[in-house]
């Protein structure tokens, strides 16, 4: 009599706990039900978003050698000896334009990404896609990776929306450029000088001079950090007029540049009628590939913070 | 008082930098002559020159220093030859003088009398980077008070209406 009682309460406990559960959170196909929307999982799907954005940041250093290797050059004094004419932020430069153009290979052509794999990619990025796992352990899994997808891919975007030059964009022929800038009026040899690819110090974002330049103690950037990638945007591949346009407009204390003898005059951004930029679009325009990958990167992160604080 | 910071001149002085016979590439931007000139007048005036660098397109670069003050010029030789200067004073200087403040106007002024003086150079006008970049005629001087300005093509701005944070120390 008192193990049927026993059986008996058993067996409406069961019930009971298995009626609350599946009003809680109703089973989804092949899933373990009570698991889909827990603490655990979002925590998971978190770590993974901050994995995923730490991945896209540790491939910057990854594909040049890696993050330790360049802190060690950065730190090496031997390094300059060793490497004559290879600063030591090199490698990781490179790695942050790779990264940028691998972004915008994402971000540039969303449509036809989406379009050609939206089973993977939805696979990949959305939760509810797929059927939760068997196991609380394998869900949680599951969520990490997903978590881990999604900051890759916002750490990429969040870099290339801040390179757009890098998108290549159209590229004018010298010829083509020759022919812009005699319609423009100019003769040909100076057009002809103004389409040979630039190849001075490039322009400086945050001046070379230091900030606020009104001051006796402007703060300076040390040189290694002022001619390097972070600070010089020097476009590969520009002509010398196009770079001359750019600069003119950016930098407020170019007014334009002396061309070679032959021609016999300069180059006046004013006579092109040209404009200087409001300072506001000057430090976005001005701002080299390198840099806005890095605060692209910075801004997918706050992003991650932010979405993750709103849950 | 306006200061203006800019100036234009024509030049009888051969500046043209020095270029790579093939590519046509400058080794040194022209501007080290006018750069040289403008370091002797400050010299003779007391300012120690401490930094003269080639800034490519941008021209020569000149840095001197004078009893805590600091004055920076930029000269670009493009088809006239472009002055921009810079001045700077002790930070402590800010809070206590209605800018602009120190040498830097006597410095101008000084300047634009050495380079009247000299023949080889002509047409020297001066202008605020605004009035440089609306094509404004430019004044025959960097200081102007504003009533001596009564006349000229661009009026200037009235006096901003006094505001009890601008200088509150003054009525206190």
């Amino acid at each position: 009599m008192e193990d049927d009682t026993r059986t008996w309460i058993r067996q409406r406990n069961a019930d009971v706990r298995a009626k609350r559960l599946a009003s809680a959170s109703p089973a989804r196909p092949g899933g373990v039900g009570d698991l889909n929307n827990s603490a655990a999982d979002s925590l998971a799907e978190t770590a993974g978003t901050v994995a995923g954005v730490t991945r896209g940041g540790a491939r910057l250093a990854q594909d040049a050698a890696g993050a330790v290797q360049f802190t060690e050059n950065l730190l090496d004094p031997a390094y300059g000896w060793l490497h004559p004419g290879q600063p030591a932020w090199l490698p990781l430069a490179q790695s942050a334009n790779d990264a940028v153009r691998r972004g915008l290979s994402a971000a540039h052509h969303p449509v036809q990404s989406i379009m050609a794999g939206a089973s993977r990619a939805n696979a990949a990025l959305n939760p509810s896609a797929t059927p939760a796992a068997p196991t609380a352990t394998g869900e949680m899994r599951r969520r990490f990776d997903i978590g881990m997808n999604q900051g890759e891919v916002l750490f990429d975007i969040g870099a290339a929306a801040l390179a757009p030059e890098a998108m290549g964009g159209p590229v004018l022929s010298a010829e083509e450029q020759v022919t812009k800038r005699m319609a423009q009026g100019m003769s040909e040899p100076e057009a002809r000088y103004l389409a040979e690819p630039y190849k001075g110090t490039g322009s400086h974002w945050y001046p070379k001079a230091g900030l606020p330049r009104k001051s006796k103690n402007a703060i300076k950037l040390p040189n290694w950090l002022s001619d390097s990638p972070f600070n010089v945007l020097k476009p590969p591949g520009i002509s010398r007029g196009d770079f001359y346009e750019l600069h003119y407009q950016i930098d407020p204390a170019m007014h334009g540049a002396r061309l070679a003898d032959h021609i016999g005059h300069g180059w006046s951004g004013k006579k092109q009628g040209l404009t200087k930029n409001h300072p506001v679009i000057r430090v976005v325009r001005g701002a080299p590939p390198a840099s806005r990958a890095t605060v692209g990167g910075i801004a997918g992160v706050a992003g991650v913070a932010h979405r993750e604080g709103q849950r | 008082m306006i200061l203006r910071t800019m100036a234009t001149f024509r030049s009888d002085l051969a500046d043209n930098g020095v270029e790579a016979e093939d590519t046509h590439d400058f080794i040194e931007w022209p501007g080290r002559a006018h750069a040289l000139v403008l370091a002797d007048i400050l010299q003779a005036m007391g300012w120690r020159i401490s930094k003269m660098v080639d800034s490519n397109e941008h021209g020569w670069e000149l840095e001197a220093k004078l009893n805590g003050n600091r004055i920076w010029m930029q000269i670009s030789p493009i088809d006239e030859i472009i002055l921009m200067f810079e001045g700077s004073s002790p930070i402590w200087t800010w809070f206590f003088a209605p800018r602009p403040t120190g040498v830097f106007p006597e410095t101008l002024t000084a300047i634009d009398a050495a380079l009247h003086a000299d023949g080889r150079f002509h047409d020297l006008r001066w202008f605020t980077n605004k009035e440089y970049q609306h094509d404004a005629p430019g004044a025959p001087t960097p200081v102007s008070d504003i009533q001596e300005m009564a006349g000229y093509a661009s009026p200037p701005l009235p006096p901003r209406p006094w505001r009890e944070w601008d200088h509150p120390w003054r009525d206190r």
